[in-house]
């Protein structure tokens, strides 16, 4: 990334990385108080209300991947590639009814593991995880990397330092407060996006003349503009079921139904995709400017701030540098606490120490946060590829999940068996497509076999589950403080 | 080729932009509510 020239001087660049940096470690120490217990670290005391449920539902979903490779899908597949990152939105509405659904089953549960061995079994659950784990690390490396590029490009700050600050700052604070410092700074992460996004949005808008650079795409890249453009069509639907599966699955937003307050989960998902909805469309634009600008893009997922930064000046380098940190800091802190509680709660409990104590249980938990971050770490400092290769790799793997989790809420005939090879074949197959015809097909193609197989088993194989077996008492633990 | 009229691309970037921020406002009104009900946390 260093052929491209830093907008900001390195200077600012740190002095706001500092800036930030402790402040989200601030804020992580003062609502960490509130955890006292292993229900408050994990999650938040089951307790929290409407607008930090909109905020971190929100803040969570916008991540550097939405601020960053929103403005990739518009230069690379036009106006459709902003309407199909728009369209991972409707992760959050089809998630808001199952959130209730998940409190009213599991009042005591803790993750979406927890659900998948109650309902479909130990095999079935050790897929699962496996698919879960992977997926988060996907999406960590891919932040953590963005973190790099970003400070790389805004502030030339050198790659390795830049992804290093930021992954430490995430996982100090979310060691401090667990699932209490990740939602109370969502709060704030979200309201510094919002208002940054409209800043440099209409920023551009103001600066650009909109009828020259209509003009231009249509002569220079008509493509981007094109109604009927097959490859873009389809990565709307790629796009929409990746988002599904990505949000249906994971931990991330299961620990967050298990923590609203009772009715508050579904109305916060449902308002939380909405105002999610436009942010890649706000964000993504401003690519679609950058070729009528002149602006040489050598590296398409920096092609947004690199335009931004452009037609603002260090006003806007400075509001996009916030903007991406908030959308880095309020993912990747997510992911820790929530990927944490999946390898303390599924693995490390139920599989090896049934019995631990609570203050057994938070040393784990603080030493799995900073295994997190040491790997993911480790992993990003060779630039792998690009945010979306990284990211599209998992697809198949989360779009598989899709039907199980849905119908096992909601079917008492959906099969154990049906489930795991849902999972199994929806994954294989849908890899292969990922490398024999493209990543905009792996997860439409991995969903659609994961369905059948669901359907083919609900429909041969008879089976009626009670739904009381998923209310499981609460953590029974030795000594807890 | 069909194009997107460019009319329909500026109405919908200039309602995602203000759509963004009728959000910001929303999030510190619910934030307001709770806390006069006692339900931020």
């Amino acid at each position: 990334m260093s052929h491209q020239s830093a907008i900001l001087s390195a200077n600012i660049g740190w002095i706001l990385l500092a800036i930030l940096g402790v402040l989200w470690i601030w804020l992580g120490r003062y609502w960490g108080k509130k955890a006292q217990s292993m229900e408050g670290f994990m999650l938040a005391g089951r307790n929290v209300g409407l607008a930090l449920g909109v905020a971190t539902t929100m803040a969570t979903w916008i991540t550097s991947n939405t601020t960053m490779l929103a403005p990739q899908f518009a230069l690379q597949l036009g106006v459709w590639g902003m309407f199909a990152y728009s369209t991972a939105s409707f992760g959050l509405f089809l998630f808001a009814p199952l959130a209730k659904r998940i409190r009213q089953l599991m009042p005591n549960g803790y993750t979406s593991g927890d659900f998948i061995r109650l309902r479909y079994g130990k095999a079935t659950w050790l897929v699962f995880l496996v698919i879960s784990i992977f997926y988060g690390f996907t999406w960590l490396i891919s932040m953590g990397m963005a973190g790099g590029i970003l400070m790389n490009a805004l502030a030339g700050i050198p790659y390795e330092i830049g992804m290093t600050v930021i992954l430490f700052v995430c996982v100090t604070y979310t060691l401090f407060g667990g699932l209490f410092a990740v939602i109370g700074t969502d709060f704030i992460q979200s309201v510094i996006i919002l208002i940054g996004i409209v800043v440099v949005g209409f920023g551009i808008v103001h600066s650009i003349d909109f009828g020259k650079t209509y003009t231009h795409l249509e002569s220079e890249s008509p493509m981007l503009i094109n109604v009927l453009l097959p490859a873009s069509i389809m990565a709307i639907f790629n796009n929409l079921l990746f988002g599904i599966g990505e949000i249906f699955h994971s931990n991330v937003w299961w620990s967050r139904a298990f923590a609203m307050r009772k009715n508050v989960g579904q109305k916060a998902y449902l308002l939380g995709g909405l105002f999610w909805l436009p942010i890649p469309v706000a964000a993504g634009f401003i690519a679609l400017t950058g070729s009528t600008l002149g602006i040489n893009i050598t590296s398409p997922d920096m092609v947004g701030p690199l335009v931004a930064a452009n037609v603002l000046g260090s006003v806007g380098a400075i509001v996009v540098f916030a903007v991406l940190f908030c959308s880095l800091a309020s993912s990747i802190d997510s992911l820790l606490a929530a990927t944490s509680d999946l390898i303390t709660e599924d693995i490390y409990r139920k599989l090896f120490n049934p019995k631990a104590s609570e203050q057994n249980l938070r040393k784990v938990s603080a030493f799995i946060i900073v295994g997190l971050g040491f790997l993911t770490w480790l992993i990003c400092l060779p630039r792998v590829g690009t945010l979306a290769t990284v990211l599209f790799f998992a697809g198949p793997l989360v779009g598989s999940t899709i039907w199980p989790i849905a119908t096992g809420l909601y079917w008492k005939n959906a099969s154990a068996k049906g489930a795991l090879w849902a999972m199994l074949l929806g994954s294989g197959i849908g890899l292969i497509a990922y490398f024999q015809l493209g990543w905009y097909t792996a997860t439409l193609i991995s969903a659609a076999v994961s369905m059948l197989t669901v359907l083919i088993f609900r429909a041969t194989v008879k089976e009626d589950f009670n739904w009381k077996h998923l209310d499981e008492p609460k953590i029974q633990t030795a000594g807890g403080n | 080729m069909l194009y997107f009229p460019e009319t329909f691309l500026y109405i919908v970037i200039i309602g995602s932009l203000i759509f963004s921020g009728v959000a910001f406002v929303a999030l510190l009104l619910l934030l307001l509510k709770d806390k006069k009900t006692n339900k931020v946390w």
